[in-house]
């Protein structure tokens, strides 16, 4: 393995110990997946092993307090940091994982992210653009439910009307938003809610292909971002949320 | 040597009456003994040397010499009544009945019993007019004894004697005798017992037959609850007869086609009863008809006896459970999954997911619980059971916590309250007005009794009795390699009545987890934990532990609850009884009901009307004869005028092979009361001399007075010669003759 993988591996390592703490410090605990990235993949190669950090802490530490003020959920107030294999996982049933267009899950850990969400854990990927991204997202997705098909999330989901009806499919964007002017990024113009099901007809995973609802979060207090953008990305959010804690 | 000595029997004295043939009264015999012992003082007085003590010796003696003399002189006679030869009857019964075919060493008891009898005979042939009859027609229609053989169906030995003595009303009966294995298959025999008492002619019993049968087992009784959730495991317990330790193999068919269960039961050899409780599941809706049989053991001779037959029920409906949560939580969506496959148990959940909404699932309608918790008995007493997760009490109102309280106690219905930071004593509950309802005095509102500590679950002595518990494989315990559950809160103090199905140790010591007692028609539990979800996140997903837990618990929940309508047949003697319960809607007892019971069982087949019972409104009464065998079914209609209120459905099975062959044992408890009532006796000795001692003591029949003269008896004779003899040695001894 080369150097700078293996430091990256341990800044991940280091991170999520420093972050657990022994026991939920509440009903619901912030999780952020910290994955491995390809190897051979652009991020990698770049030196930027630690995509899953993207927004991090900021974009929780903003939707916490949402949940707080619109929710009676009892959340914690720090987010928590953990990798597929830390032993803790089984203790938080909720997942969020960002930038996965670049991670990448050995079977090891595939089978492990499958074990997770089949006894009734939930996960939500955002921040993801484009084609190459998808393929990437796939290539590990796959691993995980090699016969489970991506289904477009239909707007009767009950997932999206939990506690408001989200009929309002507009493409959240990044940041980027306010450099470029474009609610898109590569060549993902057109957003998808997408998602993966159980044999009972559960959402397990929620897929936020073409967005950005980290960023939305992230920048809740950025004056420029548009306050409607980050309002509707609060909605999804505590939606999965809710989703994930009913269902 | 004591017959000898008083000339009679002892016997004789304590019957007879004791009268003088010389003809004065008793005070003449006082006066000349009064007279006597004067004069024996004074001539003891005035002619004696002796010292006064001395002298009081001699006069003693003398005073009794003369109290035997005016004895003797009085001729005292024995009184009393005897049967007079030849004039009088005995009726001797044979028991024909089926169970008389049983076989001791090498003799059936209806051949030993007609041996004995015949032998009674003839003994009796010269004092008594000896008649012998066959229980199963003791008006001598088959006067053919001696031929009978063991077939009758029945043997009510008490009420066909009882008859048989009323019909000979006019002949001089001086007693009855009986030869029986003694096994009565009639029911209340109390008034035939006071006839015979009444009759005065003593009932003479000879057993015959073995008290132990070390050969042969005999399932007693079943005992299963008459309805059962489908797929929830339920209790059958059994009751095995036994005269010899060793292992009893059980196998448990329903509907003649399914084994539900086979298990090995261990007899001890220190009792004779063992009982054991076999955990049953039944899959299927409708009624089962569940045959429990023994394996025979080696040289059983009756079978019939191993096997009973009982039906249970699961009923069609779906039970209905009400979860009202104060915050969207994990045990929420866990307990939610875990029952979301059972189709007989419908979660109808209430959840407040924001400071003012509520979410809701499990409906039956779009608009139902949209106004909240509900606020009256019509919208709640519908659901079997009401589970109020980390929600505060004063999230409903004082009226609601009435309902709730009313929910338990006069609805009938279960409650479970959970752990949770706004649950138990932190949402105020043991204040509120269900606190009474609850199985625990919980921890005052503001103690913080909620922890977020891990904790290992535990199954109590009592948890391990239950099969709603059995949450592994195969119906193990399945709790030793639980994981940790994530939260713990103090329930408090069980009250009195209450059963601790579930302890948890955490880091703070060891406390009651899941409690539960009765109170008024319902019952209530507390659990004190929100956290075992963890269980289905720790384990892999093919392990079901967290899964039955929960269905099996929720199960038990609903199935407890007591329905607005229910008929109920239980087996009394040769009598079924039914017993329905119509309750209004708002379950209160409706006493001016017409209820009808509709039966296809043997001679009431039909319609039969039921009457209301006078101590308990709201409940009706009926009987019906007992079958014999299969399923029989009873279906009630409550009326007012023309307009049916309302219907229940029970079914029942026969007490299995008829009931006299299930015993085998003799059994001498009727002969012993019919021989209390009639001053009769349980003849133990084979030698039937003893029973014509008896017979020849009764004062049944024509009877005449006997008088027996014991002024000769050799006590008396040898009294006054021994006196004499101690008066004439001490008169030498002092040297005064």
């Amino acid at each position: 393995m080369p150097l700078r993988a293996q430091v990256a591996a341990l800044v991940v390592s280091l991170l999520a110990a420093a972050a657990l703490p022994a026991e939920p410090a509440a009903e619901f605990q912030f999780v952020r997946l910290a994955y491995p990235v390809d190897r051979n993949g652009p991020a990698y190669r770049r030196g930027s092993g630690d995509m899953w950090k993207t927004d991090w802490p900021h974009a929780e530490h903003h939707l916490i307090q949402g949940i707080k003020r619109l929710t009676r959920v009892d959340v914690a107030d720090e987010g928590v940091v953990l990798t597929v294999m830390d032993d803790a996982l089984f203790d938080y049933p909720w997942l969020y994982a960002v930038e996965v267009g670049y991670w990448h899950l050995n079977q090891v850990e595939a089978d492990r992210l499958r074990e997770y969400l089949l006894r009734g854990g939930f996960l939500v990927v955002d921040d993801f653009h484009g084609t190459f991204e998808w393929a990437s997202f796939m290539a590990s997705m796959e691993r995980v439910f090699p016969d489970r098909p991506v289904r477009e999330i239909p707007e009767s989901d009950e997932s999206l009307h939990v506690l408001y009806d989200l009929d309002q499919r507009v493409q959240i964007p990044s940041i980027m938003l306010l450099r470029t002017g474009r609610t898109w990024e590569r060549d993902g113009k057109t957003p998808h809610w997408r998602g993966i099901y159980d044999d009972d007809g559960r959402l397990m995973v929620a897929i936020n292909f073409n967005m950005d609802i980290g960023d939305a979060w992230e920048h809740a207090d950025t004056p420029s971002y548009p306050e409607n953008m980050t309002a509707l990305a609060y909605r999804f959010g505590i939606s999965y949320i809710i989703y994930a804690m009913t269902h | 040597m004591i017959d000898w000595l008083l000339k009679y029997p002892l016997e004789a004295y304590r019957t007879a009456t004791l009268e003088f043939a010389l003809g004065v009264p008793v005070s003449w015999l006082f006066g000349a003994f009064a007279v006597g012992v004067v004069l024996l003082g004074i001539g003891l007085t005035m002619r004696s040397p002796l010292p006064a003590g001395k002298r009081a010796a001699i006069g003693t003696i003398q005073a009794a010499i003369l109290a035997l003399a005016l004895l003797v002189v009085a001729q005292p006679e024995l009184v009393d009544e005897q049967p007079v030869a030849g004039s009088n009857r005995v009726v001797l019964v044979l028991d024909d009945s089926a169970s008389m075919a049983y076989r001791d060493a090498g003799e059936t008891r209806i051949d030993s019993a007609k041996r004995w009898l015949a032998e009674t005979a003839a003994t009796l042939a010269d004092t008594y007019a000896v008649e012998t009859v066959i229980l199963s027609d003791p008006n001598g229609q088959r006067p053919d004894a001696a031929a009978a053989t063991a077939v009758a169906p029945t043997s009510t030995i008490a009420q066909t004697i009882a008859a048989l003595v009323d019909s000979r009303h006019g002949q001089a009966l001086a007693g009855v005798v009986v030869a029986t294995d003694g096994l009565d298959t009639g029911a209340g025999n109390a008034p035939a017992l006071a006839s015979l008492g009444n009759a005065g002619v003593p009932v003479y019993g000879r057993l015959v037959g073995r008290t132990a049968v070390a050969e042969d087992l005999a399932l007693t009784e079943v005992s299963v609850p008459p309805t059962a959730v489908a797929g929830a495991r339920f209790d059958a317990t059994v009751t095995v007869r036994h005269d010899a330790p060793g292992t009893a193999r059980l196998r448990v068919l329903a509907n003649n086609d399914t084994l539900l269960a086979s298990t090995e039961i261990d007899l001890e050899a220190e009792q004779t009863l063992t009982q054991a409780t076999v955990p049953l599941s039944l899959p299927d809706t409708g009624f089962h008809a569940l045959r429990f049989s023994l394996t025979p053991i080696d040289g059983e001779q009756q079978r019939a006896n191993n096997d009973l037959e009982r039906v249970v029920e699961v009923p069609a409906d779906t039970y209905r459970i009400l979860y009202f949560e104060g915050e969207p939580r994990w045990e929420y969506k866990f307990l939610r999954r875990a029952l979301d496959l059972d189709s007989d148990i419908q979660v109808t959940s209430l959840l407040r997911v924001s400071p003012n909404k509520y979410y809701r699932q499990g409906l039956n309608a779009p608009d139902e619980l949209a106004a909240g918790f509900p606020s009256d008995a019509e919208a709640l007493y519908p659901f079997q059971a009401i589970m109020i997760g980390s929600v505060e009490a004063a999230a409903l109102t004082p009226a609601q916590h009435e309902l709730l309280h009313d929910y338990v106690s006069v609805r009938g219905g279960t409650l479970m309250l959970l752990a949770g930071k706004n649950g138990l004593g932190d949402g105020g509950w043991g204040e509120s007005a269900l606190g009474p309802a609850l199985p625990t005095t919980l921890p005052a509102f503001g103690r913080d009794s909620y922890r977020r500590l891990p904790g290992q679950v535990s199954l109590t002595a009592y948890g391990q009795s239950l099969p709603t518990l059995n949450i592994g494989e195969s119906g193990t315990a399945g709790w030793d390699d639980l994981p940790q559950i994530a939260d713990q809160q103090s329930v408090g103090e069980p009250k009195p009545a209450a059963t601790t199905w579930l302890t948890v140790r955490t880091s703070v010591g060891q406390q009651p987890l899941l409690v539960s007692h009765r109170y008024g028609r319902g019952t209530s539990y507390v659990l004190g934990t929100g956290g075992t979800w963890r269980w289905q996140m720790r384990l892999p997903v093919e392990d079901q532990r967290h899964e039955r837990f929960w269905r099996q618990l929720l199960r038990t929940l609903v199935s407890s609850a007591a329905p607005r309508q229910s008929l109920r047949a239980v087996a009394s003697g040769s009598a079924i009884e039914l017993e329905a319960e119509f309750l209004d809607d708002e379950w209160q007892p409706q006493s001016n009901l017409r209820v009808e019971a509709a039966t296809g069982v043997g001679s009431a087949a039909g319609t039969m009307a039921m009457t209301v019972d006078p101590e308990r409104p709201g409940i009706y009464r009926g009987e019906l004869p007992a079958a014999v065998d299969g399923v029989h079914y009873v279906e009630v209609v409550a009326l007012r005028g023309d307009e049916s209120l309302g219907s229940a459905r029970t079914a029942f099975a026969g007490i299995g092979s008829d009931f006299e062959t299930r015993r085998v044992r003799a059994n001498d408890d009727i002969l012993q009361a019919m021989a209390r009532a009639t001053a009769g006796a349980v003849i133990d000795s084979a030698d039937t001399t003893e029973l014509k001692d008896r017979l020849s003591r009764s004062v049944a029949g024509v009877t005449e007075q006997r008088r027996r003269s014991v002024w000769d008896a050799p006590a008396l004779l040898l009294g006054l010669l021994g006196l004499k003899a101690l008066e004439w040695l001490l008169r030498r001894r002092w040297r005064q003759i």
